[in-house]
């Protein structure tokens, strides 16, 4: 057969195109902020004891996902958008070995961080920035304390940056070559972004405006089309699993709308929510995130730059504050000061944008430009700290376990879920046999980041949890509750199961500040007292 | 009128006769045209469909599953699911790669000035091969545009293939009264009545240094000649072969020709050009394919049997070592405007797909040590692909329809989480961003009518898994029959205003 073969020459490289390589030192910074962002990570877990539930709840379900009795996708629940559990889930299986999972989240976010960083190096090179001025505003970014704390505590800011850094890149390489490669660029952003987080909804809407200014109208509907079916399509799916798994397609909604702001129990806002206070109160907050706005917005009237492609910076860079107010208004947000922390990544953007646009001017006239605009990033970083510091804020989510030491302050009370509750699970794990279980009454309860025996949980989350408590009598050992005092539907089946058992009863064995542990006795007589039965 | 003798760098090698006119050694040139391949490389040709192993191979793969069903239903199910599941992402997988990959500007292209600048002496001598079988209508045209094409007159020889059985078309080009470069060849009615069964018999009396295919409705650029020999001569002696890009004239003729001309632009615009940039097997289109004649007549010519003969010679040019160069340069056809007529030719494309699959399997070692693990991967997925691809679509849509509609349990028992996931990821992503990608070819039509037929694209899917299943059939019962396509279907005049195709990007 091989007859056939001729002697030719074996290299077949047919195109002589000299590939322009890229710089390297973008990956070396990015490399280097996610060092950083790991350092800072296990600071604030093993120094601080700080573990944000937030962002541990989208782990625990990334190990439900692949680690659990019964590992499938319906396990997520699709009540949020689905992309910072599933970046996680290789990080969870990365980790299980050495038992770190609980490491996975915020692993996966300060990767996610990282890579902006390529990213907005790409958009300085787009926009003919020079290495100088790229650098410095890249370190800006890297530096910046919000964007190192939200890299490092698991929650989804980080995709989202990534998300919006990449459709921000799109948008400006399509705003010079109206190429479907740069349409694509555009559309995965959105796409991506419609799975990180529900902001990508206007900011979609504010994209296709922004290019709806750069094309004439007969080709305007055809890229609207092109530019929005993805992220459009993400968005069905993802309804559509939610609507599947909860009965509800549009629960993230529905959620914001019962969680609504209120001033007393959310002390941040303003006293009065009226949409003035409203605007007002994201505006200044909008100013101590990315103060760089201000100057995006005046270069429109003062410089005199090109004004379509400005008012599509504008669209895109206002449009998240923008839905926050909204939001706020139509009490369908508590208006968290997170919210506000992803502006750091269109601050950064607009001042690169502010400064190419810029750069006919000469002298001392752009020399005051390139104060102005490298001066706001600046202040934008500093002004997060207080900001984050605060006790209000801290309150509730632990932010001033990280911003308070900056300040050379001690942090604020914040709750602590680790200490009793892995020491807890580790005396499960070890009093655990082979044949037994445990049965858990929390969706995306923390103890699961904790255990050696993922697999011996049964979960809400599990097909066979309703036919379980129906029938519980041999079916599990041991019950966790995680979050006493919680009501819940699948606490009060487990509560159901444990008084059903005929052979045996339920005992507490042991009691943290915010956890039960239960054991299943079965020489004790049903109904005894002697302990106290389940509530 | 011959071509004269190159004192280029060019070798012409010769096959037998030297005769210069329509009147080879007859006895010679049917032996070739029939058997040339057969014989002297017989594991090279379609004429058998199945080797000893393969039937060996079909066989106890039957028999083992067969027994498998039987005895252990499920564990079988389960495994019947995971290689289709495989298959099905790998197939996916790889278009989703060649598309992203893949960009026009990867194909060679050259500015007038350098082709102005080419030494006519050292230009290669051409021989242009252009079959016609029942289509006198068509060729007063493609004469017309044939003449356009700018070459040296003494370097150019056009050869008309016409059937000794059709008397309609070869009193049209008689009616002609064609002159050089303009030869009429008379094929006799012998053996596989196949259009590579032609090529071959007119090759034995050609003398160009490279060898080019058209169909009888075929446009080509008239500059097209002049870059094809500044491709060779700039990249040298590891190209076997150029392709140049196919397009259609009448594109917006109805809602098939749209998204036809939407998959050509794919297939020629991203898909080859990625093919070729990470150097795998290059199925080659049909026409406006210009290879060495030294290379086409060592490697046996084409295959008679193999009803898609120039994807097989693609594959054999790439196991020989040699690369095809895609070229920025346009040669328009026409589209079936016609349903039935549409599936008669998507079908034997399929079948000549899974023909030069079976051919280049035989001994899969063999390939892989030819052209490399990866290039073999890139054959299977994409060669094997095509016609598996469109035939498995159908299937996962109705097991999906099913499990929504029913939910019997027996799919929930053949799919195990890892297969279950699989499958609707290419559900689900792989299938919207395959229709996501021809989308943004439709874009770059700039045309309202090719964007929303696109965007109907999966019945054209549909269409294609119909074809896909008649192919198959047709490669048990009549392997080697070629369904001919009836071209000049379309009302639209030849030279009618194209859809733009050439523009990437808007200004």
């Amino acid at each position: 057969m091989t007859a056939v073969l001729l002697e030719a020459p074996r290299s077949v490289a047919v195109h002589d195109v000299a590939a322009v390589r890229a710089p390297r030192w973008p990956w070396w910074a990015a490399a280097a902020a996610y060092l950083q962002y790991v350092f800072v990570t296990v600071w604030l877990v093993n120094v601080q004891g700080y573990l944000l539930l937030d962002g541990a709840s989208r782990t625990i379900t990334a190990e439900i996902l692949v680690r659990s009795r019964d590992p499938h996708l319906g396990a997520m629940g699709f009540y949020w958008p689905p992309l910072p559990m599933l970046v996680r889930v290789p990080f969870v299986l990365l980790l299980a070995p050495i038992h770190q999972t609980l490491f996975a989240g915020a692993i996966s976010t300060c990767l996610l961080s990282a890579l902006v960083i390529p990213v907005l190096a790409a958009i300085a090179k787009e926009l003919q920035l020079s290495t100088a001025h790229s650098a410095l505003l890249i370190g800006l970014y890297a530096l910046n304390p919000v964007v190192i704390f939200y890299a490092a505590n698991g929650m989804s800011e980080a995709a989202f940056s990534l998300c919006l850094a990449v459709t921000f890149l799109g948008y400006i390489r399509f705003s010079n070559s109206r190429s479907t490669k740069d349409m694509r660029l555009l559309s995965v952003g959105l796409a991506l972004g419609m799975m990180s987080r529900i902001e990508f909804i206007p900011i979609t809407f504010a994209v296709l405006l922004a290019c709806a200014l750069l094309l004439p109208r007969d080709r305007w509907k055809r890229a609207t089309v092109l530019i929005a079916l993805p992220p459009f399509y993400v968005f069905v799916l993802w309804s559509w699993a939610s609507s599947l798994l909860q009965g509800d397609a549009f629960y993230w909604y529905h959620f914001g709308k019962a969680s609504g702001a209120t001033p007393d129990v959310h002390p941040w806002l303003p006293d009065q929510l009226t949409p003035l206070n409203i605007l007002w109160w994201v505006l200044r907050m909008s100013l101590i995130y990315a103060p760089v706005l201000a100057i995006l917005f005046l270069s429109g009237a003062a410089i005199g730059v090109d004004g379509r492609r400005w008012l599509g910076m504008m669209l895109m860079s206002l449009v998240l504050p923008a839905f926050i107010a909204l939001q706020l208004v139509m009490h369908s947000s508590v208006g968290a000061q997170r919210y506000f922390s992803t502006l750091a990544v269109v601050g950064v953007v607009a001042a690169m944008w502010t400064l190419s646009s810029t750069t006919r001017l000469t002298g001392r006239a752009r020399l005051t430009v390139n104060v102005l605009v490298i001066g706001a990033v600046v202040s934008g970083a500093l002004a997060v700290v207080p900001v984050n510091a605060d006790r209000y804020q801290s309150s509730l989510q632990g932010d001033s376990a990280f911003f308070a030491p900056l300040l050379g302050r001690d942090p604020y009370p914040y709750p602590k879920y680790l200490g009793e509750m892995q020491s807890l699970v580790a005396e499960l794990d070890k009093s655990m046999t082979d044949k037994q279980f445990v049965a858990m009454d929390s969706r995306g309860g923390v103890p699961l980041l904790f255990s050696k025996h993922p697999e011996r949980f049964i979960l809400p989350e599990d097909r066979d949890f309703e036919q379980i408590m129906s029938d519980p009598e041999g079916r599990f050992t041991y019950v966790l509750k995680p979050e006493v005092g919680l009501d819940s539907p699948f606490g009060a089946a487990i509560n159901k199961a444990m008084n059903s058992m005929q052979k045996g009863k339920f005992v507490l064995i042991r009691k943290i500040a915010t956890a039960e542990l239960w054991k299943y006795e079965p020489n004790l007589e049903p109904g005894s007292k002697t302990m106290g039965g389940p509530r | 009128m011959t071509p004269r003798q190159s004192s280029s760098p060019w070798g012409s090698p010769q096959l037998g006769t030297r005769a210069a006119d329509s009147k080879p050694d007859h006895a010679r040139a049917i032996e070739f045209s029939v058997h040339g391949l057969s014989k002297r490389l017989p594991a090279y040709s379609a004429h058998k469909r199945f080797s000893l192993g393969q039937r060996i191979a079909i066989v106890v793969i039957v028999a083992g599953f067969g027994t498998a069903f039987a005895m252990r239903p499920i564990e079988a199910g389960i495994t019947v699911m995971s290689l289709l599941m495989i298959m099905y992402v790998g197939m996916v997988g790889l278009r989703i790669d060649l598309a992203v990959r893949g960009r026009g500007e990867q194909r060679i292209r050259f500015t007038d000035e350098e082709l102005a600048a080419l030494d006519p002496d050292l230009l290669p001598t051409l021989t242009i091969l252009v079959p016609a079988y029942k289509e006198p209508h068509v060729l007063p045209s493609l004469v017309r545009h044939l003449a356009a094409l700018e070459y040296p007159r003494d370097r150019l020889e056009i050869k008309l293939l016409l059937e000794e059985d059709d008397p309609d078309t070869v009193a049209a080009a008689a009616a002609l009264d064609l002159t050089a470069p303009f030869q009429v060849v008379i094929v006799p009615p012998i053996g596989p009545r196949t259009k590579p069964k032609a090529l071959n018999f007119a090759l034995v009396g050609s003398t160009g240094d490279v060898v080019c295919i058209f169909d009888a409705e075929d446009r080509p650029d008239p500059k097209q000649l002049l870059k094809v020999a500044a491709t060779f001569a700039k990249l040298g002696e590891t190209v076997g072969c150029v392709q140049a890009e196919l397009a259609y004239y009448n594109a917006n003729e109805n809602l098939i020709t749209r998204w036809f001309a939407v998959e050509y632009r794919m297939w020629f615009t991203q898909f080859l050009p990625a093919l070729s940039r990470t150097n795998a097997a290059i199925p080659l289109g049909g026409t406006s394919n210009y290879i060495r004649r030294d290379l086409l007549i060592k490697m046996g010519a084409w295959d008679p049997y193999n009803v898609t003969e120039d994807a097989d010679l693609g594959i054999r040019l790439r196991r020989c070592g040699y690369s095809v160069a895609v070229l920025d340069s346009i040669t328009y056809e026409e589209a079936n405007t016609d349903f039935v007529n549409w599936v008669k030719q998507r079908s034997r494309w399929y079948k000549g797909y899974l023909q030069t699959w079976l051919v280049h399997m035989r001994h899969p070692r063999r390939l892989i040590k030819d052209i490399g693990f990866a290039a073999f991967v890139r054959f299977n997925l994409f060669v094997g692909g095509t016609p598996v691809l469109a035939m498995l679509n159908p299937i996962s849509w109705a097991l999906i329809i099913l499990w929504f509609v029913l939910q019997p349990h027996f799919i929930l028992e053949i799919m195990p989480a890892p297969v279950y996931y699989s499958g609707l990821f290419g559900w689900l992503f792989g299938n919207f961003i395959l229709y996501y990608l021809n989308l943004m070819v439709a874009y770059e039509f700039d045309d309202e009518k090719v964007f929303t037929a696109a965007l109907r694209l999966p019945l054209y899917w549909v269409m294609m898994a119909i074809a896909a299943v008649k192919a198959m059939l047709q490669l048990v019962f009549t392997p080697a029959y070629w369904e001919k396509t009836q071209h000049g279907l379309s009302s639209f005049a030849p030279d009618a205003k194209v859809v733009p195709t050439t523009e990437r990007e808007f200004a």
